[in-house]
């Protein structure tokens, strides 16, 4: 499982960036949902993927027995997600005014502020 | 239970919920603003002092044992740098009474304040590595905000490069946190530090503290990644340019200070190369970039970037006087470029423009006015024999 989410990250990032270089701010704001999505896939498979046992601590025991799945990277997961939505949310309005202003949905447009 | 430790961001997330409450009412916002700085101001204060006699204090908030629960860890180091953005805070909102449009006001200015300085505390204060990830963005979120207040053409250009830079940086952060999750399997800083020195110094190691520098490279403007902040920074109006220009750089720089001194403090020679070159390269294009301006806030904006460099080389010297020097640099940048953001605010009242071209008769049509600023260029002689402090600027 390991090996195929690597690859699956790995093309997420590169997508990402890709969309990122581009001249369309449309697509600039793909890339950054691309890539918050990416990195939580990222912490969600570095933490190790352990499948059919959940975190749960038996009747009259202190601690889980056997080899249990992590449940801090998805707590971690679940907190980077909410983040990168709002986010989101506020780059989604962001292009909306910009394009409203700036009547263009194209970066090279937007070099006012540049030297 | 010290509640001091935890007070510094939860009482601005307070005020800034309250006058979300009255959301209508101009004056009750501008009331809370105010008071709710100086509630800040003081529990600072009480935190600094209580740090003062003790050396550190810290929180485990929930009650959870230190390296599975969140803790808040304040020493010498966070305390000042909170104190610092209390004073400030206090000093912007007062600023903001007069200078902030009652367009400004009317979308949340003063809620997007507190949101921010409570971004900037949690910051300097949590002990947990995702903990700061959370804080960063609570802080960029706020900042985007305050960014496009009033929705100029030039904010949106502005906001779009900010936003999307230090977006990516956010994300080179998370990675790094990730990876180091996976790499050592705790997120408690300081217990991330023991369990690399109990480790062998194994390559992803030093790819950690790469990705680290990268995304703090970012967040602090250090060259060559600080383009964003020269083409955003003179954007919004001065009250928030000011406090951007106080708080948000510093941020990256202070997580810098805190991750390498504190979590990769191996010695890696090539790492502290490139941060020793980065440093200087910092200095010396943040000079040159302003020297090539004519806009009054745009020069301000490319110092900052050059007053990073300072900082970052007390750090990158790493030797204990060294980054007393760069601390050091930090605090008096605080206080030093906030003031000449608030003077160039001044100087657009009294002509009507921020062009320097246009200037020539200020002293002429303003008389007085040119000695806050010549008095800020010279700084106060006694910090120039510091090491941190830098004799230009």
């Amino acid at each position: 499982m390991e090996p195929l989410m690597a690859v699956a990250i790995g093309i997420l990032y590169a997508t990402a960036i890709f969309m990122m270089l581009r001249r369309s701010i449309v697509k600039l704001v793909i890339g950054l949902m691309l890539l918050s999505n990416a990195a939580n896939l990222l912490i969600f498979t570095t933490a190790g993927m352990t499948r059919g046992a959940p975190p749960l601590i038996p009747e009259g025991m202190s601690a889980p027995v056997g080899n249990v799945a992590d449940p801090l990277p998805q707590a971690v997961v679940l907190t980077a997600i909410v983040i990168a939505f709002s986010v989101l949310a506020f780059a989604v309005v962001l292009i909306r005014r910009a394009y409203e202003v700036v009547k263009a949905d194209d970066l090279d447009k937007m070099k006012e502020t540049d030297t | 239970m010290r509640p001091e430790v935890a007070l510094p961001v939860l009482l601005p997330l307070l005020s800034g919920a309250i006058s979300l409450l009255f959301w209508r009412s101009r004056p009750v916002q501008r009331f809370i603003g105010i008071g709710g700085n100086l509630a800040l101001l003081v529990v600072s204060l009480w935190l600094f002092v209580g740090v003062m006699e003790e050396g550190y204090i810290t929180l485990e908030m929930g009650g959870w044992p230190a390296p599975f629960g969140i803790v808040l860890v304040a020493d010498v180091l966070s305390a000042v740098m909170v104190l610092m953005t209390a004073i400030i805070g206090l000093l912007m909102g007062i600023y903001s009474l007069a200078t902030t449009g009652r367009g400004h006001e009317k979308f949340g200015y003063y809620p997007l304040m507190h949101l921010l300085l409570a971004g900037v505390a949690g910051a300097f204060l949590t002990g947990d590595i995702f903990n700061l990830y959370v804080w960063f963005e609570v802080m960029l979120v706020a900042s985007f905000a305050l960014m496009i207040l009033g929705g100029e053409r030039a904010q949106m250009e502005g906001a779009i490069k900010y936003v999307t830079l230090n977006l990516l940086a956010s994300i080179i952060f998370l990675t790094a946190v990730g990876l180091t999750y996976g790499t050592v399997g705790t997120l408690n800083m300081a217990d991330i530090a023991l369990r690399l020195d109990a480790a062998e110094h194994s390559g992803m190691v030093e790819v950690l503290a790469v990705m680290y520098m990268v995304a703090f490279g970012i967040k602090a403007a250090a060259f060559p990644l600080f383009f964003w902040l020269p083409a955003s920074y003179h954007t919004p109006p001065v009250a928030v340019s000011a406090l951007f220009a106080a708080l948000l750089t510093k941020v990256g720089v202070y997580s810098l200070f805190r991750v390498f001194t504190l979590v990769f403090d191996q010695s890696m020679d090539y790492l502290q190369d490139i941060m020793l070159w980065a440093a200087a390269i910092t200095m010396v294009t943040g000079v040159l970039g302003a020297a090539a301006q004519f806009e009054f806030r745009r020069i301000l904006s490319f110092h900052i970037v050059s007053q990073i460099g300072y900082m970052l080389l007390g750090l990158a010297l790493n030797t204990p006087l060294a980054i007393a020097g760069g601390v050091f640099a930090v605090l008096h940048n605080m206080v030093v470029k906030t003031n000449l953001f608030l003077i160039s605010g001044i100087t657009h009242r009294l002509l009507g423009t921020y062009q320097l071209k246009k200037m020539g008769a200020s002293t002429v049509s303003a008389p007085g006015w040119q000695w806050p600023s010549f008095f800020q260029r010279f700084r106060w002689p006694v910090f120039r024999r510091y090491p941190g402090s830098s004799p230009n600027s």
